[in-house]
């Protein structure tokens, strides 16, 4: 439980980041999923069922301060965490490289499984051209910010008296 | 027995977690999804303790901003010129300082002059958060219960209606600004007094339902609030109307709402405490 205080503290930290600093980027700009990159992360260094309830933490965090069909974070954060846990075995996911083609499919799917669950729960006409304008762009930029992101949190951990994380 | 269990789970150890997280998260959609308003305990936890962590993070980004701008773009300056940019720099910060109190000033003297306008009691508030996700369009604000501040009050600034407090906590509140595709607002054309009904459309405009077809409706209409449904005082402005899509069938007809408060260039706010449900006949 220790161990895992400053990778809440993250998760804190990373909502507070994209609540206030990337929310100010204009909508029309893709923003990074920070959140998204700290799952991925939580998957590549923690123990299964650690890096779930962070996942979990994650996602339930955004959806209070998101909008109002409440828990769709919460599941699609959760899922890209087991997902990740599924393929990191597959594929050198240390590699920055495959970092940024993980976290940008990751998104893509993430955007997919949002879309879906909205358009069961309340059918928009608006969705699907979403998709295209709000998400693929927005997971380019996450997936470029990712391998940094988590080269950032291992320093961040590093410092604040954590283990170095391989 | 009990070993053979054991190794069973360690074998799946996965998939059963899987299944537990994944069926507690369709849960919690399940639980909440017929009841929005719902604000449960832990919630409001979670948003107290990262309230204070935005404030922090907001300060820091406007503080290295400033360091940038003041420091960072001076460092090739020849040191023969260090006098001169030093005085150029600081008249400008003057100047700079100057120009953004003239601004805030003639902001806080519209806001004064809607608080006057409005006979309803109002609480200014300040934005505090944005929502991060790409999908909703929700605000933090600054006050919450202890201000007077509750769930389903109307957003509003000088311009017209920003939206209403979804939930609220102690020291802060969410706003689910009339441009969310989850919020409706019942509506009245200015000029032909035609009804309908205002949904937001998920971006930065807003559509016009259940307007009957043989109403008129022209582009450029002002749409304002009717007062109807208890929410928003009655002459509210919402937008103008857009674009108009009448088809050759239904009852109804349909327009494109462009709302007149510029939801990127939010600042300050109000939130009027009084309740219009109450005063309904």
């Amino acid at each position: 439980m220790k161990k895992n205080l400053p990778l809440i503290g993250l998760i804190f930290l990373s909502i507070a980041l994209q609540t206030t600093v990337l929310a100010g980027i204009p909508h029309q700009l893709a923003k990074p999923d920070l959140l998204l990159i700290l799952i991925v992360f939580f998957a590549l260094s923690s123990t299964p069922l650690a890096g779930a309830l962070l996942a979990f933490l994650s996602g339930y965090m955004m959806d209070i301060f998101s909008g109002s069909i409440f828990g769709v974070h919460t599941l699609s954060k959760t899922a890209m965490f087991f997902l990740t846990i599924l393929v990191k075995d597959r594929f050198y996911v240390k590699n920055p490289i495959f970092q940024v083609g993980i976290i940008f499919s990751l998104s893509i799917i993430e955007g997919f499984i949002i879309i879906s669950i909205l358009g069961l729960v309340s059918p928009v006409e608006n969705l699907l051209p979403s998709f295209f304008a709000f998400i693929i762009p927005k997971s380019l930029i996450t997936g470029l910010v990712g391998p940094f992101f988590i080269a950032l949190i291992k320093y961040v951990l590093l410092l604040s008296g954590g283990e170095a994380i391989k | 027995m009990v070993e053979k269990e054991l190794s069973i789970f360690r074998r799946y150890r996965i998939p059963f977690l899987a299944v537990i997280f994944l069926t507690s998260a369709l849960l919690t959609i399940s639980s909440r999804i017929n009841n929005v308003e719902r604000f449960a305990f832990v919630d409001w936890v979670f948003l107290e303790i990262t309230v204070p962590l935005q404030k922090a993070v907001t300060y820091s980004a406007n503080l290295f901003g400033d360091l940038i701008d003041s420091y960072v773009l001076l460092v090739n300056l020849k040191r023969e010129n260090v006098a001169l940019r030093k005085m150029v720099a600081e008249l400008r910060e003057e100047n700079n300082r100057l120009r953004e109190r003239a601004i805030a000033s003639e902001r806080l003297r519209n806001l004064l002059q809607f608080s006057k306008e409005i006979t309803s009691p109002m609480v200014p508030v300040e934005i505090i958060g944005i929502d991060p996700s790409s999908w909703f369009r929700t605000i933090v604000i600054d006050k919450g219960t202890t201000h007077g501040v509750s769930r389903g009050m109307a957003v509003v600034c000088p311009e017209g209606i920003v939206g209403h407090v979804l939930h609220a906590s102690s020291y802060s509140a969410k706003v689910l600004l009339i441009i969310d595709f989850n919020s409706s607002v019942d509506a009245i054309i200015q000029r032909s007094r035609a009804r309908g009904l205002v949904e937001g459309n998920g971006e930065n405009l807003c559509r016009l339902k259940y307007a009957p077809r043989a109403d008129d409706i022209q582009p450029g209409d002002r749409v304002l609030t009717s007062g109807l449904g208890g929410r928003y005082p009655k002459g509210l402005m919402i937008g103008k109307i857009g674009k108009i899509r009448k088809k050759s069938y239904g009852l109804f007809q349909q327009a494109e709402v462009i709302p007149s408060v510029n939801f990127t260039k939010l600042e300050e706010v109000f939130v009027i405490t009084e309740d219009h449900a109450r005063k309904m006949p």
